[in-house]
């Protein structure tokens, strides 16, 4: 080993966070912390300083033999044997009880992590459940992340590539590994570091911060999981029962394609089962149904299962309700995508009505452009509040369908209002569960416009090119272009705009072209525009210079009127109007 | 105890419709037994198709698999030649005995409650018809909020009682292949007395699609039998009028199929084989544009 691991203690440092966690996490019960692979004991007076016994277990005796010339207890530990390993540690302990364990930087260097999990849990548990305190680098890390892309993968002889380094942990490993031995995490304080000792090259973009580049690949990171400036995770653990080996089906076999969301205040039963209706009768059934009862009452919840299981066995099996309190328009839809097991996600209402094609299109979308959002045309329907015979409270349709958003899908005039009601696309789950992309419980209105666009953004869009959904808009009624107020609307508005100009965007292949068409489009307006504004100058000018021309004239003829021949000369005047009046043919 | 009997012609049916309709009707069908303990179920499909859909051994298998659902009968009736929806439905009303009848259309999908809230109105012995609303695309012409009386009752989904067809008698195959023959057969129900109503509680799943300006998918069987059976529905109700200016300007319509409807009109009228025109006065018919009822919106509104 070994004098290139004999680091100092200090603050903001690894071993800082481990003796915090320690700290607040220790066993008061218990009076020893053993450290596990402790090499020369970096946090052996910091425990000290806090009241407890300090004790080193190591492969490596030169580590050890420092910590005794420090007057520490050690002891030699193989973790390749790690039931000798926590025997000899018991032996060590002789019956006093542990407040702590600790592992800093070992894991990482053993290919038997998970057995070795194990054994100190079973080491744990017979000392009233001492809790485990883990610190493992990150190969998550931005910087690493970002210098594959330069296809750099840099060995170094300590730090995040230690080249002595044979397990490598993301925090889904470590929460994975850990859970699996019998490990629950009580807390933690990862150590982070914006610029890890991988930052070099330092001045190429992907690692620059605040480059456009940089700070893409940071939002995608940051958003997708934790732990993107970690360095090393320093986490704390409890003992805990082993779990059942519990396989999940999420987005595997024998999962549907479409999760299909619905959001329903149990105030529309009518529509709602028009909806369901419209499901049921899908040329494909490969979807699951998620009815994410908003605020609703138990009683309604009842109504609402007796909605779907009406459907019969089949598909009432394929539709789950859940409850959900509390938020608002976006928390059932944060719900459902949590909870969703299909290949692809998609909102319908339930006042909204999909035509039987609706989910065979998405199919052969998703199966020409796998990954990509899937959209197809919907068209908007305005409906009214009726009694319907036998004064049963109804709605009745005021209009054929329209076309009101525009095909294909275009990411720029999207830039600036949406133009895809949420019942007309279907988005992949991987969006949510791998890349971390949520619904905007902060917006009161928009929020599938803002989920949308980062959608786009990052997948891109398949366009179906048929008319698959009917959007409905009430004339009068709760739906949300009148429940929410003009002022939500513009506030919901600015937000999304400004999410989108927080953050670098993404633009699909032929957008500049786009881009030119809408800047060519907006110079000829503006030519034409300076071209009128000139014309309309040149008439004032003109108006003006025949006002004055008319003033003139006007002050001439009161001179003239004024003047003693003109008065003189008014019965000759008089004489001649009679004349023309008499002459003149037919009167 | 009542009994029903529901029918359904297919031709040429897409892959996945006839189970589709299964799925609904069956589902239906276990809801509305549910209800009624006593009601009595069969089923008749009748197959226009070139080939058929079912075997022998697959009618017996899916029969015995409904059994549980509540559908007492199952049947299914090869043509083997196209006889149109009228023609069809006739053969398949051949020995109908039971208290009504549902006629649906093979490309719909039975919602839950269709049969219950069809029945309801029918409480009313002078209800002769109950319409089902249709979804995603419900049929525009207008009906009474209080009471659902209507012009006529669409057979994509229509529950007649047994005593219009006692009365009336079945469709008139003769004049109307494919549409109108639904039209002509409610207006018959209503000169013999009985109320034809529409029920927007009893929906059916009608798939029907629309194009990217928002406008019916029209085929060119319907191009056809609509421009045919519009004129044959006209000189049927005393509008020969209105069937000579539809076929002069069918005549002279750029699309063939349409000037093809506008030849067997003549070819008809010159053979005198036009059905006897009815309610001279205009009691029941309504010939209002190209539509057959006041309709409170259009599929062509632009």
């Amino acid at each position: 080993m070994t004098e290139r691991y004999h680091f100092a203690y200090g603050e903001a440092t690894v071993y800082a966070s481990v003796v915090d966690l320690v700290r607040r996490y220790r066993l008061d019960a218990g009076t020893v912390v053993a450290d596990i692979g402790c090499r020369f004991g970096a946090i052996a007076e910091p425990v000290r300083d806090l009241g407890l016994t300090y004790v080193g277990f190591d492969v490596d005796p030169e580590g050890l033999q420092d910590l005794e010339q420090r007057g520490f207890e050690g002891d030699l530990v193989d973790l390749g044997a790690p039931a000798e390993a926590v025997a000899t540690i018991e032996k060590r302990l002789s019956g006093r009880q542990l407040s702590a364990i600790c592992m800093i930087d070992s894991l990482e260097h053993i290919t038997n992590g998970p057995d070795v999990l194990r054994h100190l849990r079973v080491l744990a548990t017979s000392h009233q459940g001492a809790p485990l305190v883990l610190a493992v680098p990150n190969v998550t890390h931005l910087d690493l992340a970002a210098k594959l892309l330069l296809g750099r993968w840099d060995m170094t002889p300590t730090g995040l590539l230690d080249d002595t380094h044979v397990s490598f942990f993301s925090p889904g490993r470590l929460g994975s590994m850990t859970r699996q031995a019998g490990w629950a995490e009580l807390g933690s304080a990862d150590f982070e570091l914006p610029e890890s000792d991988q930052h070099f090259p330092a001045g190429a973009p992907v690692l620059q911060r605040r480059t456009p580049l940089h700070e893409l690949l940071f939002n995608v990171r940051t958003q997708a999981d934790e732990g993107a400036i970690v360095n090393e995770f320093v986490r704390a653990y409890a003992p805990v029962a082993l779990p059942a080996d519990a396989g999940t089906d999420e987005g595997g076999e024998g999962a549907p394609f479409l999760s299909v969301l619905m959001r329903t205040q149990c105030t529309r039963p009518e529509t709602l089962q028009e909806a369901l209706l419209s499901l049921a009768a899908q040329t494909s059934q490969d979807f699951e149904v998620l009815l994410l009862a908003h605020d609703v009452g138990r009683e309604e919840l009842f109504d609402l299962q007796h909605h779907a299981d009406v459907f019969g066995e089949e598909f009432a099996g394929r539709v789950r309700l859940i409850p959900v309190d509390g938020g608002g328009r976006s928390r059932p839809l944060n719900v459902g995508v949590e909870a969703a097991r299909g290949r692809y996600v998609a909102i319908l209402d339930d006042d909204d009505v999909v035509f039987g094609n609706w989910l065979e299109t998405f199919e052969h979308l998703a199966a020409k452009h796998p990954g990509q959002v899937l959209r197809c045309s919907a068209v908007e329907q305005d409906v009214e509040l009726t009694t319907w015979p036998g004064q049963r409270d109804g709605y009745a349709i005021a209009g054929r369908p329209r076309c009101r958003w525009p095909e294909p899908f275009d990411v720029v005039d999207h830039l600036f209002e949406n133009h895809s009601p949420p019942c007309g696309y279907a988005l992949p789950r991987s969006m949510f569960a791998e890349q971390g992309l949520r619904f905007d419980e902060t917006l009161p209105v928009l929020e599938d416009w803002d989920v949308l666009m980062q959608a786009v953004s990052w997948c891109g869009v398949a366009d179906g090119k048929a008319v698959t959904a009917l959007w409905r808009r009430w004339r009068i009624g709760d739906s949300s272009t009148s429940v929410h107020t003009e002022h939500e609307w513009l506030r919901a508005r600015s937000a999304v705009i400004g999410k989108l100009d927080s953050r670098p965007l993404l633009l699909p292949a032929r957008t500049v072209t786009s881009l030119q068409e809408l800047h060519n489009r907006v110079f000829a307006l503006q030519a034409e525009c300076d071209q009128l504004r000139g014309a309309v100058e040149g008439e004032r000018r003109h108006n003006a210079e025949l006002r004055s021309a008319a003033d003139r004239a006007r002050e001439q003829l009161v001179e003239i009127r004024t003047s003693t021949s003109w008065k003189v000369a008014k019965p000759v005047r008089v004489l001649g109007e009679f004349a023309r009046r008499v002459l003149r043919p037919g009167s | 105890m009542t009994s029903l009997r529901v029918h359904t012609v297919f031709y040429r049916p897409a892959p996945g419709d006839f189970d589709r309709f299964i799925r609904g009707l069956r589902n239906a069908v276990r809801v509305a037994a549910q209800q009624d303990p006593g009601l009595q179920v069969s089923v008749i499909v009748g197959d226009g198709s070139p080939i058929p859909a079912l075997t022998v051994e697959q009618t017996e298998e899916l029969g015995e698999s409904l059994r549980p659902w509540g559908i007492d009968r199952f049947a299914y009736d090869y043509f083997d030649a196209n006889l149109g929806s009228a023609g069809g439905h006739n053969r398949l009303l051949d020995g109908f005995d039971e208290d009504f009848v549902l006629i649906l259309n093979p490309d719909v999908f039975a919602s839950p409650f269709l049969l219950p809230e069809l029945f309801l109105p029918h409480a009313d012995s002078r209800v002769g018809i109950v319409e089902a609303r249709q979804i995603p695309l419900e049929h525009p012409k207008r009906y009474d909020p209080d009471s659902g009386d209507t012009s006529w009752a669409s057979t994509a989904g229509a529950l007649v009682r047994r005593a219009v067809i006692d009365k009336v008698g079945v469709f008139d195959a003769d004049s109307f292949f494919l549409y109108c023959d639904d039209v002509d057969f409610s207006w018959r129900t209503r000169l013999a007395g009985f109320r034809v109503v529409h029920q927007p509680a009893a929906r059916i799943f009608h798939d029907k699609r629309i194009t990217l300006e928002g406008r019916m998918e029209v085929g060119d069987a319907e191009h056809y039998y609509a421009a045919e059976a519009a004129m044959m529905l006209a000189w049927k109700y005393s509008r020969p009028d209105l069937a000579e200016e539809w076929f002069d300007s069918l005549s002279r319509s750029e699309m063939p199929l349409q000037r093809k409807a506008a030849d067997r009109f003549r070819e008809r009228r010159a053979a005198g084989t036009l059905p006897e025109p009815l309610d001279p006065s205009g009691r029941v018919a309504e010939f209002i544009g190209i539509n057959f009822a006041e309709h409170r919106f259009s599929y062509d509104d632009d």
